[in-house]
């Protein structure tokens, strides 16, 4: 009588128990359900503030940085999950926290942020198995921080363990080419234009703008012939104007245009070689 | 009968109950959006009251409370329009009226919005001496705002220079009325004709130099090409035409520009004060009635 009574009183208690941990979140989980998420944002930000429970408050936290991110809102995530307090939390809690982090730094465009949020995963996780969900991210990361070579090894690394080998070899040896030295974008130095930018125009033609560099180098070409010419007819006002004056504007012009274009130039080829990473990976379904 | 006493008795429970449980429900609702506010999370402490049924809440006394942290939260994000907008919905019979009067007076100021501000600060109840002394303060700062310094003397004869968060802003207040009122407007027409007689003096005589210097140079070099090729090639050559065309551009334009600089001097300065009276008018309103 005294066992079935204890076992009836366990029984329920555990019962309970379970119900209103999951009931802390079902008027936002449903929210959430119905992708209503910013009603689900207020929701979850009102158990933060009900709940004293660190737990419950950072998966709370987690969820409501989610629904940020899935209304697009990047930034605002981001600064809800450092909210998060990390005491006395488990490995694979950390795991999570950290990588959602990552993902959204990624996705406002703070890279050097998720580089930070991906070296903690690599400092603290001891378990393998989770670190192979950061390999992805990590490579594209790699990638818009032009780190080529720690792309290529991390892409290589997520192929081996999210798909079969033959696949992986596959996909190691496209990838191989598309990390070759033809195939990485081929970015123009800053350095080398300003030099070559000393003689009018050939800046924009090392940047790939022949026309503008030809039309660069006439119209300093010609105020220089015109200011001597007019010296040299004696029109000495007239000859600083034109040659020293309006040269000065062009062949400084000429070479701040150079910086531009090539800052542009440069942007334009990385966000190419990126954009064909992207669009090959997101084409693959891992096998694992 | 006995039926109808029972029947009454249950609909009074029955409102009582409901009125109850409304209260509590909205109190909750008040300290969440209080905690929304706090965590500087005002965007959604605005839609958040926006999805409340805020009239409901008329008959427990909490649709001005509702009103006035949605107008604070505007506040907070700088929406000055909207956040005088929901200030001016709290009621009379709220002990948040007082403070949400000051509040939308001082977005109307920010606004540049004098008049209406004014009109606003009319309707403030005065209950007691410090209200006065701040009703005072914004008063005799909005005459500043509109360089009207003899209804600024007026209000200036209530400060009292005892209470601890007006003293400080009366004194300023006191400072930028004597070097405004000190201040003389250069003219304009001065500025105009001595750029006409030296290129560039004119925005020396408006405070700048460094444009002065620049102006000047430019159009006697213009005016040296100029008389350079007209006495080496004549007035009918094209370089005369060419040159003196551009000096003659240069030279109005000069003049012009002497004009508008000293427009843009006279502007720097009234607003350096007027930033300075919008601040300290608004600096006592935050430490009184600041959240």
């Amino acid at each position: 009588m005294k066992i079935r009574f204890n076992c009836i009183f366990i029984f329920l208690c555990a019962l309970y128990t379970v119900g209103s941990a999951q009931g802390v979140f079902r008027t936002a989980d449903s929210l959430f359900e119905k992708k209503d998420y910013r009603n689900a944002v207020i929701e979850y930000e009102r158990v933060v503030y009900i709940y004293n429970d660190h737990i419950i408050r950072n998966q709370s936290i987690y969820k409501k940085a989610v629904c940020y991110k899935l209304l697009g809102e990047y930034e605002k995530a981001c600064r809800q999950l450092l909210r998060i307090s990390f005491f006395g939390t488990t490995d694979s809690a950390q795991f999570l926290f950290h990588n959602e982090t990552a993902v959204c730094s990624f996705l406002a465009g703070r890279f050097e942020d998720t580089r930070s949020q991906l070296l903690q995963i690599r400092q603290y996780t001891k378990d393998t198995f989770q670190l192979k969900k950061i390999y992805l991210l990590e490579a594209l990361n790699f990638n818009e921080l032009e780190e080529y070579s720690s792309a290529k090894e991390s892409f290589s690394k997520y192929f081996e363990t999210n798909f079969k080998k033959t696949e992986s070899d596959s996909l190691k040896l496209l990838f191989a080419e598309y990390f070759s030295k033809s195939g990485l974008p081929k970015f123009k130095s800053l350095k080398t234009a300003a030099i070559l930018e000393y003689f009018p125009g050939l800046g924009l033609f090392y940047a790939g703008y022949p026309l503008l560099g030809t039309f660069n180098f006439i119209l300093s070409a010609a105020c220089l012939g015109a200011g001597v010419y007019e010296i040299y007819y004696g029109y000495y006002f007239t000859g600083y104007f034109v040659g020293a004056a309006m040269l000065s504007k062009f062949y400084f012009g000429g070479r701040s245009l150079t910086v531009q274009k090539i800052i542009a130039r440069n942007f334009q080829e990385k966000r190419k070689f990126n954009d064909k990473i992207r669009n090959t990976i997101y084409s693959l379904k891992p096998d694992k | 009968m006995r039926y109808i006493l029972l029947l009454f008795f249950f609909t009074c429970f029955g409102y009582v109950a409901a009125q109850k449980s409304l209260y509590s429900q909205g109190t909750e609702e008040l300290g969440f959006i209080s905690h929304l506010i706090n965590s500087q999370q005002y965007e959604e402490a605005i839609f958040h009251i926006s999805q409340l049924p805020v009239n409901d809440y008329s008959s427990i006394g909490l649709q001005d409370s509702m009103h006035f942290l949605k107008a604070w939260s505007y506040y907070c994000l700088k929406q000055l329009d909207s956040s005088a907008f929901y200030f001016q919905k709290v009621r009379e019979s709220s002990s948040l009226y007082t403070s949400a009067l000051f509040f939308a007076s001082s977005d109307f100021i920010f606004l540049r919005q004098i008049e209406k501000a004014r009109t606003i600060l009319e309707k403030i109840p005065v209950k007691d001496s410090v209200d006065f002394q701040l009703r005072n303060l914004q008063y005799a700062g909005l005459s500043l705002l509109q360089h009207d310094y003899n209804s600024y003397s007026n209000y200036s004869k209530n400060f009292v220079r005892s209470h601890y968060s007006l003293s400080n802003e009366e004194i300023v207040l006191e400072d930028c009325n004597n070097s405004m009122r000190r201040h003389k407007d250069k003219s304009l027409f001065v500025a105009g004709a001595l750029s006409a007689v030296i290129p560039g003096a004119g925005k020396f005589y408006a405070g700048k130099q460094g444009e002065g210097i620049s102006s000047f140079l430019l159009v006697s070099f213009l005016a040296a090409i100029t008389a350079e090729n007209y006495i080496k090639a004549g007035p009918s050559n094209y370089k005369t035409i060419l040159f003196g065309s551009l000096f003659t551009v240069f030279y109005i334009g000069n003049i012009y520009g002497s004009v508008a600089s000293l427009k843009v001097s006279r502007e720097e300065f009234y607003r350096k004060y007027e930033n300075t009276v919008q601040l300290h008018i608004h600096i006592p309103l935050r430490t009184i009635y600041g959240r």
